[in-house]
């Protein structure tokens, strides 16, 4: 045993070493799957902002996002006709006049299912992952109706992949008040105005029980991206028209 | 000049290191936005995936003689949709509105057979994909996939008095999408004419003394949101206020006591109409309309039930988790961290 260990020169700073690397590169991998569909959304918005800022300039523009759609292996999945797509269909037809999220400011365009019941991890995760789309949560307000309408991510129950899925809402980040907002509902559209942008604990629900019957719109998502750690909520009021 | 030279001694082990680390970070990503944008379906929302035999899309057997009524509806939609019936070798059509019924002019004996078919889009050319009746728990849906409930619809027939034949739950044409249909787009119902319809009764008054009926506003805590006083549910725990206006008499405050749901009995002339407006109160949203009206018919009691429920009360301890494990994003980071640290130390 020895003499094999000295033959393959084995000792043991150099197995941990070995260990040391392995490790790096399981981290690596971990992380860039758990992060894999973030990094897809950052890319899909950059290279469609580049998208825009070039129709709108006439220059072309190189950013995260048009590099991203350059490099081998993602250009097949951020490809130009997606990118295209993303800036315009976001601000024309929305995915569902039923229920669907129209947010023109991160490109997002998304069918919501309807009344998914927001306690019960394994429904609306097995609801989410059939659909691939966001949720509205049974037991809140529907579009027109007084009180919160509350709308949360993309999530997914694939045993190697539990809870990754978020992406969908993942830019909900860059939303800022005044941001617009339209959510169509049985074919009629309700605009709302960002007015509000926070970041609660998981257990703090004080936005959606015994609240007013005011009218908002409540968007959520996991933060910081990658975890379930806290809750981002964008709150955002009618449009006043 | 100490960095330089370990730098130097380790160059290959590092590069190594880096090439390794680029290409799983590369492969992990690429193999990751793949399965994502795998996992992401096209427009429509799909609830179930159903076979083309799990339609039921039979025609409907009559069973009693009569003309027959097509009711149509789906809640708060907009949708008009043309409608065709056709019994025996005859058919007719018609553009239907929301939270309509038609009266055709088919009479029909028992053991007919009525068969319908929606059209949607442009020109109404687009056929509707198919019905399924609807569950034992009064759902549209299959499986587990069951959520527009018909209570409301079954409420308004029974309203009606009419002899219902089937309620089907239909679904829209989800192309290009394919069999991933879900039944819950809206709601037909066949039906016979001559029912108690709205205006039945508003005649004979006699002279005579006038019969008295009665009213009482109900409140109940409609936990399931469907619009109907289940056998689980009862009071909200506090009183609420309704305008109520008999007739074309000025309005007055009725109030429902928080522990029954109930107020007092109003003692109404028969054939006398009466409208009943919810107060709202904040934290309660409702699931019956804010405005109803009765018209009272007999000498019985009339019950106006009013339902609501508090938003975000299905909400369990927190709210929805839809982000990675946290523990699974650090415990990455740290093995990371470690291994760095390993390396270094051990290279």
């Amino acid at each position: 045993m020895k003499q094999m260990k000295q033959k393959l020169g084995l000792t043991k700073n150099r197995l941990i070493g070995w260990l040391a690397s392995l490790g790096i590169l399981v981290s690596f991998a971990l992380l860039a799957w758990i992060y894999g569909p973030s990094v897809m959304v950052e890319a899909s918005y950059q290279a469609a902002k580049d998208k825009q800022n070039e129709q709108q300039s006439g220059q072309p523009t190189r950013g995260f996002g048009s590099l991203m759609t350059s490099m081998a292996g993602f250009n097949q999945l951020l490809d130009d006709k997606m990118i295209e797509e993303a800036v315009t269909v976001a601000q024309l037809e929305p995915a569902s006049k039923q229920f669907g999220l129209v947010i023109p400011k991160i490109f997002l365009n998304v069918s919501v299912i309807e009344n998914v019941n927001p306690d019960n991890k394994e429904v609306y995760q097995s609801i989410l992952k059939e659909g691939g789309s966001v949720a509205h949560a049974k037991g809140t307000a529907l579009p027109g109706e007084p009180g919160a309408v509350y709308i949360f991510g993309h999530s997914t129950d694939a045993s190697f992949n539990v809870s990754r899925y978020n992406a969908v809402f993942y830019l909900l980040r860059r939303l800022e008040p005044g941001d617009e907002i339209s959510v169509w509902y049985f074919f009629k559209e309700y605009k709302y105005v960002v007015t509000e942008k926070k970041t609660v604990d998981a257990d703090d629900i004080s936005d959606l029980v015994n609240v007013e019957n005011e009218q908002k719109l409540i968007l959520q998502t996991c933060w910081p991206p990658g975890t379930d750690w806290k809750r981002l909520l964008i709150i955002a009021k009618p449009l006043a028209v | 000049m100490r960095l330089y030279k370990w730098l130097r001694h380790h160059a290959w082990q590092l590069v190594l290191l880096a090439v390794l680390s680029v290409g799983v970070v590369w492969a992990g990503l690429y193999l990751s936005m793949r399965s994502y944008k795998l996992s992401q379906s096209g427009e429509e929302v799909m609830i179930a995936k159903v076979k083309a035999s799990d339609f039921t899309n039979d025609p409907v057997e009559m069973t009693e003689s009569g003309k027959v009524r097509v009711y149509y509806w789906m809640p708060g939609g907009v949708t008009d949709r043309n409608v065709k019936v056709k019994v025996g070798s005859k058919s007719d059509e018609k553009v239907m509105e929301m939270e309509t019924y038609w009266d055709t002019d088919f009479e029909v004996e028992s053991g007919d057979e009525v068969s319908l078919q929606f059209f949607e889009g442009k020109d109404y050319k687009t056929e509707a994909s198919g019905w399924v009746k609807p569950n034992d728990d009064d759902t549209c849906g299959l499986g587990k996939y069951r959520r527009q409930s018909i209570t409301k619809l079954e409420d308004i027939l029974e309203e009606h008095g009419e002899k219902v034949e089937q309620i089907m739950c239909w679904t829209d044409n989800e192309l290009p999408k394919g069999l991933t249909l879900d039944f819950n787009d809206f709601v037909a119902a066949v039906t016979y004419t001559g029912g108690d319809d709205d205006d039945g009764g508003d005649d004979d008054d006699g002279g005579e003394e006038a019969q008295k009926g009665s009213v009482v506003i109900r409140k109940f805590r409609d936990d399931n949101q469907n619009g109907m006083l289940d056998e689980d549910e009862g009071a909200t725990g506090q009183e609420f206020e309704f305008k109520v206006r008999i007739n074309s008499e000025p309005e007055f405050i009725y109030t429902t006591d928080s522990q029954t749901g109930i107020g007092e009995e109003l003692e109404v002339d028969v054939g006398s109409k009466v409208e009943v407006e919810e107060v709202e109160e904040p934290g309660w949203i409702r699931t019956s309309d804010q405005i109803q009206s009765r018209k009272i018919l007999d000498e019985t009691t009339y019950v106006v039930n009013f339902g609501n429920y508090r938003p975000g009360e299905s909400f369990g301890p927190q709210q929805p988790d839809t982000g990675a494990p946290t523990g699974l994003t650090a415990g990455a980071l740290l093995l990371l961290g470690l291994s760095i640290l390993l390396k270094v130390k051990y290279l």
